[in-house]
């Protein structure tokens, strides 16, 4: 028979689990299952200054369990006191030092305070008596991933809680956070949404990464500082001048994709710069430029539609 | 691990030691030009010196912020001392430095995972 608090908890709803253990406590002050889903509720509701108070209310009573410790160590660890987060899981961990859940909170937190040699000791713990224990698994790759600049390693971890459990989104996301490269971030970031469709963080950075322009605006920049400086080095500019023509119409190509009126002002800027070295920059060349401008977006449109025509995938026949 | 992972501590490296790199550069110029050694292959001793060591403590170990600070002021130091004392002793300052680099202080641990889970990967 589950108690009307277990049932709650349960359902996530944390504010009627709230009211529920309030009126319990009401009727009786020392009674312990309705403290800790107290504090659990307040947890979930996120209301860390309000679960704090009551933690410390509720210390007398529930001091000898590592749950309480464990519970308190993550209020404040949400409230972002470090010190304070150690201290209680260190107290949790001396009624019962063998606590999984305890040890990764300690590894984690002792991680992220710099204490790296007391951190490995305590995954390297938790690890023997538990080797599937995910989330310690993610809290070592965070700290060899952050705090040691080690993404390498927190990849390998990463792999591993994959493999105990393939369909975790948390585990892609964070594992989205240490790849190296954009594309590999994003087929992450699409594989975590699919499982967990509400994770806003997860949606926001595959939004940012999908968004074309700052590499577009990067791209530009290089080709305008290479113009530039092309054209201060003593070389004929028969050599360089065609290559960064090109480039410069190949970037509009592709800009083209995500709007139509943008390559033509990038290559009227770029242009002016290809063209004519800086010191002889007025308004007269700045028109020649954007006229050369004007008929190199004509083909570059063209060439557009002809890539588009044929590398879009066609999974329907119209 | 693939080559971009390279790049990060590469630079992250380069960008925390600069103030030590040239002064070790100014260092070994003042060394080159008294004992009349070939300028170039002589700056490249102490930077490609500086860079590999380096480059390995902050990969394979934990190279914390205080580190850091310590080996700066070795290597400030020590340059000041062997410049003062002659410039011939510059080679001497920078095994100094570079011992304080390789230096293996309480929180410098070795990087690495716990075996299953190397095992599993390799």
């Amino acid at each position: 028979m589950r108690s009307r608090l277990e049932v709650l908890h349960a359902l996530d709803r944390p504010e009627a689990l709230i009211t529920e253990a309030s009126q319990q406590l009401g009727e009786d002050q020392q009674q312990v299952e309705a403290q800790f889903y107290l504090l659990l509720g307040l947890i979930e509701a996120r209301r860390f200054q309000e679960a704090e108070e009551k933690a410390r209310a509720f210390q007398k009573d529930l001091g000898l369990s590592s749950f309480f410790w464990l519970l308190k160590g993550y209020i404040a660890l949400a409230s972002d006191e470090l010190k304070a987060a150690e201290a209680s899981f260190l107290e949790g961990l001396k009624l019962d030092p063998q606590d999984a859940d305890l040890l990764a909170y300690l590894g984690f937190v002792q991680g992220f305070l710099g204490d790296l040699r007391a951190s490995q000791a305590r995954f390297e713990a938790l690890l023997r008596q538990d080797p599937l224990h995910t989330q310690g698994l993610s809290f070592m790759a965070l700290v060899y991933g952050e705090v040691c600049h080690r993404p390498d390693l927190a990849r390998q971890l990463l792999h591993r809680c994959l493999q105990i459990n393939p369909q975790d989104a948390t585990i892609l996301s964070l594992l989205a956070d240490f790849e190296a490269l954009p594309w590999h971030k994003s087929r992450l970031l699409r594989q975590a949404l699919a499982f967990n469709p509400f994770d806003r963080d997860a949606r926001q950075s595959l939004k940012r990464l999908d968004s074309a322009y700052p590499r577009h605006a990067i791209l530009a920049g290089v080709q305008l500082l290479l113009a530039i400086l092309l054209h201060q080095l003593p070389l004929p500019t028969t050599y360089w001048m065609p290559v960064l023509l090109g480039s410069s119409c190949l970037q509009a190509v592709f800009l083209f994709r995500h709007n139509k009126h943008l390559p033509g002002f990038l290559l009227a800027g770029l242009l002016t710069f290809i063209f004519f070295p800086v010191q002889q920059i007025d308004l007269t060349r700045f028109f020649i430029a954007g006229g050369a401008g004007a008929l190199l977006v004509l083909p570059c449109y063209g060439l557009h539609l002809l890539l588009s025509h044929f590398f879009t995938a066609k999974d329907k026949p119209s | 691990m693939n080559a971009f992972d390279l790049i990060p501590p590469l630079l992250r490296l380069l960008i925390n030691h600069l103030l030590l790199l040239i002064w070790y550069l100014q260092l070994f110029l003042a060394f080159a030009g008294q004992l009349d050694w070939p300028v170039v292959p002589t700056l490249l001793l102490p930077l490609l010196l500086l860079v590999g060591v380096g480059f390995w403590m902050n990969w394979a170990f934990y190279y914390p912020r205080r580190k850091l600070l310590w080996v700066h002021l070795v290597g400030f130091f020590v340059g000041v001392l062997a410049l003062a004392v002659h410039p011939a002793w510059v080679p001497v300052a920078l095994l100094i430095t570079l011992a304080a680099i390789a230096y293996p202080c309480h929180q410098c641990i070795r990087l690495q995972l716990p075996g299953h889970l190397q095992e599993a990967d390799s």
